[in-house]
């Protein structure tokens, strides 16, 4: 097991470098022209504009001397200087965000595990539990209802369900605001006199005695934590329900029946955790995706995570802020993929990691 | 069966009750047809703001820098304004009339301010004024705020309206004048290497153009050419911002020595957002800069101290501003920004485009033309129970979208958007729109009425010339075209093209392209219009209408290979010249490969008429000389500029429209 660990985290190194490598390559199909878009807003008012960003940013050197750039840096000819390069820890500025990398990953990715943090019990346990509920009353009323709820939250395009809700809950009702924080609580919360211990506003707002500032932030984490938790609890849902109609239908659960135990146990104690480990694989990944920003959430409800960070530089085909992105999203699912594999084993004695 | 039934009801169930309950309270009271309701029940419709000392902004456009020497977009621009102070103002929505600012008087003629030959304009500078640290601005800041800048260059920044005046007609760049002849632009590692005698030489030339005299408190700015909107210039802007030396020269700024002037010319804008110059701002403004949290919100706080005791026109504001703090936050979906308004945690309704009109109007329960407004007119009450009320009517504007001919498109490495690339009925050759019988028959075969009405929603007016309404030179009664199928045919008739084996262009007809950026729905629709209008002269004219993705787009524009494309126009400041000149002598002149002559023709109207300080005579240049120019050349259609609407909250005040500001003037600004 220890030694599957090692193999998978050394490896992951390599696999990241062969993601940004793709996406490099992708993105060098855009000729430099179309690439220096990054640097002007509108048609430049001056002719001479476009060339001179283009050589600044050394946007027509060959694909593998910007991607030796990217990754090692640029060596002044004169002082032998080197800048740049994420090897040497220099991830470059993100002209979409117009801060540096580092700090906009700083900034934007603990408002994102807020998010995911808060949303990991509604989202999953909820979907679960619906699932559960409708397989035990299966083709009954329960079952009927739970499914057509499935199929309502799975049939909603995310960015119509999210707005449904702003409007209803905030241009209406004025209950459950966008955003992360009201204008009154950012104030405080950006001035000297608050103390940022983790990035995390609702941990630090408890850790400043800000009870109000606490609740504030929770007021602005319920509709995304809605809308993302609809939207997947569908899922959840089926794979649950099918898993446990499966569950019950195998042989050790006749066995089991058939040696007197109760339905309530055999539901519970034998169909349940054989139902629970596709939910664990789909976990994995849900919660990767969470931690590496839910864009449209995120965008309709101006929450500052790393998603509506990631889908400005995409849109602005901001390279450099992309491939630093995609080396966190990457580092993430891989992560995440390595602790799937590891409960696996440990949920099903017949999986062996070698 | 009966289960799917059950689903099936149940869905519609559910949709149907979600629909009604996202439906607006405001909608369900709605009466058709706007009737003016009752005295008493009109009150009802101005409501109160929760927090009438902050202003909560809803915004599209982060800055790119708070530099005022790089900064020209308005997300920044709107800042600096607030800041900053300029010399002269604009007197409230008037943007060719002038009021004092941290000058005591504006430069004219009359008072002496500006010579007789027109080549220096002096600024009697106001005492007692501090900056935001608390120290005193002097006429030395004033000067230092003009040559770092200048210096500072870089072809990215807006310094070129500075340049032009201060050191030569046509020069952009202060690398221009470090080497004539071969210009290190935006390349300061080049710019290093010219020997020390040069650069200090440059940098005392732009010294010896922006003077100040203590005893005298006054700044001198000594002219290379007569220029008439120099005044203009300096009324607005980071260009014209006043700063202060010691804390440019402590943030990471130019501290005015002539030797290291290099050192800090054209640095990259993502090096300066790493210093104070860049990250923050400190003038003698109404605001104080407090923090900006890129791509989520920017926060000013009033200057309790602000200088301003004297107002600068009837009715302006003094003291310190009745907004205590203004939060410019970044909300990039309109339904959200929408749903802040709704809400009341928005101070402003930002539209997208006029495509977001008809929700608005909905939301509308009060309406008032700009006029009206101005003269202190109620606003008519239709609907008490709507949140918003509009402002309509709104002509004065400082931006419109044109269509722009290319006269000889680039071919090099082939082009797609002229189709075979020779006149043979399925293409057109590069210099298509050198004849001006082509140009002037896609001039009359352009519905512009169908324009207006159908995409307008019957809200421009056209542009019968080049400058716009309130500019030197306008005028709504000029010759220009008209949708005219039959004019159209006699051009094309009329035009010198044929094919090799003499068939003429209106019997052979031809293919190319009109191409727009993907997501602009105003430049889609004047390319269809433009393209169904061909198509009414005769079945042979075909116009492919073309969408590329913004990258491509600009790469095209660039390339010179579009040949005929949208263009769109914002002023930078409130003069013909920025017009005539960018148009017709210098930037899209270039774009639209101009010949030569046609150019220089051009170029002598706008140089005699920026030097000229004459008003009539200005006056007179424009409108007899260059509007006939350029109504029998069309090297452009001149279309429309919409008009503009003001949607706003029952709360707000003091608000106008000055077509020239970066958005909001906030020291204008209170709440209820």
């Amino acid at each position: 097991m220890t030694q599957y660990i090692i193999r998978r985290l050394l490896l992951m190194p390599l696999t990241l470098i062969g993601v940004t490598l793709l996406i490099f390559g992708m993105l060098s199909f855009l000729s430099p022209a179309e690439r220096v878009s990054l640097y002007v807003r509108d048609i430049p008012k001056n002719d001479i504009v476009m060339d001179s960003l283009i050589e600044r940013y050394g946007l027509d050197d060959p694909f593998l001397v910007q991607y030796y750039h990217w990754l090692v840096g640029h060596q002044d000819a004169t002082t032998g200087e080197w800048t740049g390069g994420i090897l040497r820890g220099e991830f470059g500025y993100s002209r979409s965000a117009n801060q540096n990398i580092v700090d906009l990953i700083k900034r934007r990715f603990p408002a994102t595990i807020e998010l995911a943090l808060y949303s990991i019990v509604p989202l999953i346990g909820v979907g679960t539990w619906l699932g559960i509920v409708a397989a035990r009353n299966h083709d009954k009323f329960i079952d009927q209802l739970a499914r057509l709820f499935g199929i309502l939250g799975y049939s909603f395009p995310s960015f119509v369900f999210g707005l449904l809700m702003l409007m209803f809950f905030y241009a209406e009702h004025q209950i459950f605001p966008p955003d992360r924080l009201s204008n009154w609580a950012n104030l405080i919360v950006n001035s000297e006199e608050f103390i940022n211990y983790t990035s995390l506003v609702t941990i630090d707002a408890l850790l400043n005695g800000r009870f109000d500032i606490f609740l504030d932030a929770l007021r602005h984490l319920v509709l995304p934590i809605i809308t993302l938790s609809y939207i997947n609890w569908a899922l959840y849902l089926r794979i649950m329900r099918s898993s446990m109609l499966e569950a019950m239908n195998q042989d050790y659960i006749v066995t089991a029946r058939a040696k007197g135990v109760k339905e309530k146990d055999v539901f519970n104690k034998h169909a349940k955790p054989n139902a629970m480990i596709p939910i664990v694989t789909m976990s994995g990944m849900t919660i990767a995706g969470l931690l590496s920003g839910v864009t449209i959430t995120e965008t309709i409800f101006i929450y500052p995570g790393i998603g509506s960070a990631a889908a400005a530089a995409s849109t602005q085909l901001d390279v450099v802020t992309i491939l630093s992105l995609v080396l966190l999203t990457g580092f993430i699912l891989l992560v995440a993929n390595l602790i799937v594999d590891i409960t696996y084993a440990f949920m099903d004695p017949r999986v062996r990691l070698s | 069966m009966r289960s799917k039934w059950f689903v099936l009801f149940s869905a519609l169930v559910i949709f149907a009750t979600l629909l009604a309950a996202c439906q607006p309270a405001a909608q369900e009271a709605a009466s058709e047809g706007a009737a003016v309701v009752e005295a008493a029940d009109a009150d009802s419709f101005w409501r109160k703001s929760a927090d009438p000392t902050t202003w909560v902004e809803t915004s599209i456009g982060d800055p790119e820098t708070l530099d005022t020497s790089r900064d020209y977009e308005t997300g920044g621009g709107e800042i600096l304004a607030n800041v900053y102070d300029t010399l002269v103002f604009m007197d409230e929505d008037k943007a060719s009339t002038f009021v004092p600012m941290l000058a005591t008087e504006v430069p004219s003629l009359e008072n002496g301010g500006i010579s007789e030959d027109g080549l220096t304009v002096t600024f009697h500078i106001r005492d007692g004024v501090k900056f935001h640290d608390g120290s005193d601005m002097t006429v030395d800041d004033v000067a230092f705020s003009f040559v770092r800048r200048i210096l500072a260059g870089s072809t990215v920044s807006p310094q070129w309206m500075v340049v032009e005046p201060l050191l030569g007609a046509g020069l952009v760049d202060i690398s221009e004048v470090v080497d004539p002849e071969n210009p290190p632009y935006d390349d300061q590692d080049t710019l290093k290497t010219y020997d020390a005698e040069t650069l200090q030489t440059v940098c005392e030339l732009v010294e010896s153009k922006v003077v100040a005299d203590a005893a005298a408190g006054t700044v001198t700015f000594n002219l290379a050419q007569p220029w008439a909107p120099f005044i203009a210039t300096l009324a607005n802007g980071g260009w014209a911002a006043v700063e202060s030396k010691a804390w440019v020269g402590a943030n990471g700024g130019w501290d005015g020595d002539c030797a290291t002037w290099q050192n800090y010319y054209a640095v990259p804008t993502e090096e300066l957002n790493q210093l104070g110059i860049g990250n923050s701002a400190m003038g003698t403004g109404p605001y104080k800069f407090d923090h900006w949290t890129p791509g989520e919100e920017l926060v000013l706080t009033a200057n309790e101290d602000y200088w301003m005791t004297e107002p600068m026109w009837e009715g302006a504001p003094t003291g310190a501003p009745a907004i205590k703090t203004v939060v410019i936050k970044q909300v990039g979906e309109f339904s959200t920004r929408l749903a802040m308004a709704q809400a009341g945690d928005a101070d402003n309704i930002l539209v997208g485009s006029t495509e977001d009109w008809p929700i608005l109007d909905e939301m509308v329960g009060g309406e008032i033309t700009y006029d009206e407004y101005m003269a202190g007119e109620p606003v008519v009450i239709t609907d008490p129970t709507k949140p918003f009320y509009k402002v309509t009517d709104i002509t004065f504007a400082n931006n419109r979208t044109d269509i722009g001919f290319n006269f000889n498109v680039n071919t090099e490495g082939g082009n797609s958007f002229i189709g075979s690339g020779v006149l043979d009925g399925d293409g057109i050759p590069a210099d298509f729109f050198s004849d001006v019988h082509v140009r002037r028959a896609f001039s009359y075969c352009f519905d512009y009425d169908t324009l207006a009405e159908e995409v307008m929603q019957g809200e421009a007016y056209r542009a019968p010339v080049l400058m716009l309404p309130g500019m030197v030179g306008y005028d709504e009664n000029a010759e220009h075209y008209t949708y005219d199928i039959d004019k159209c045919v006699e051009e094309l008739q009329a035009s010198t093209w044929a094919s090799d084996d003499g068939t003429q262009l209106y019997d052979l007809g031809f293919r190319m392209s009109a191409v727009y950026n993907v997501g602009n729905t105003l430049r889609q629709t004047i390319a269809e219009l433009l393209q169904s209008g061909l198509q009414e002269a005769g079945a042979q004219f075909v116009v492919e209408v073309v969408g590329l993705p913004w990258p491509t787009f600009l790469a095209n524009i660039n390339a010179k290979k579009i040949p005929i494309f949208i263009i769109g126009w914002l002023s930078d400041y409130f003069d013909t010249h920025n017009w005539t000149s960018t148009f017709t002598s210098a930037y899209y002149s270039f774009k639209q490969n101009f010949p030569d002559e046609l150019r220089a023709e051009f170029s002598e109207i706008n140089s005699r008429a920026v030097q000229e300080f004459d008003p009539a005579e200005r006056e007179r240049i424009y409108k007899e000389e260059f509007n006939t120019l350029y109504y029998e050349n069309a090297p452009a259609m001149l279309l429309f500029t919409t008009k503009g609407r003001h949607y706003a909250q029952p709360w707000e005040n003091g608000w106008y429209n000055n077509p020239i500001y970066s958005n909001k003037w906030y020291y204008s600004l209170s709440k209820d």
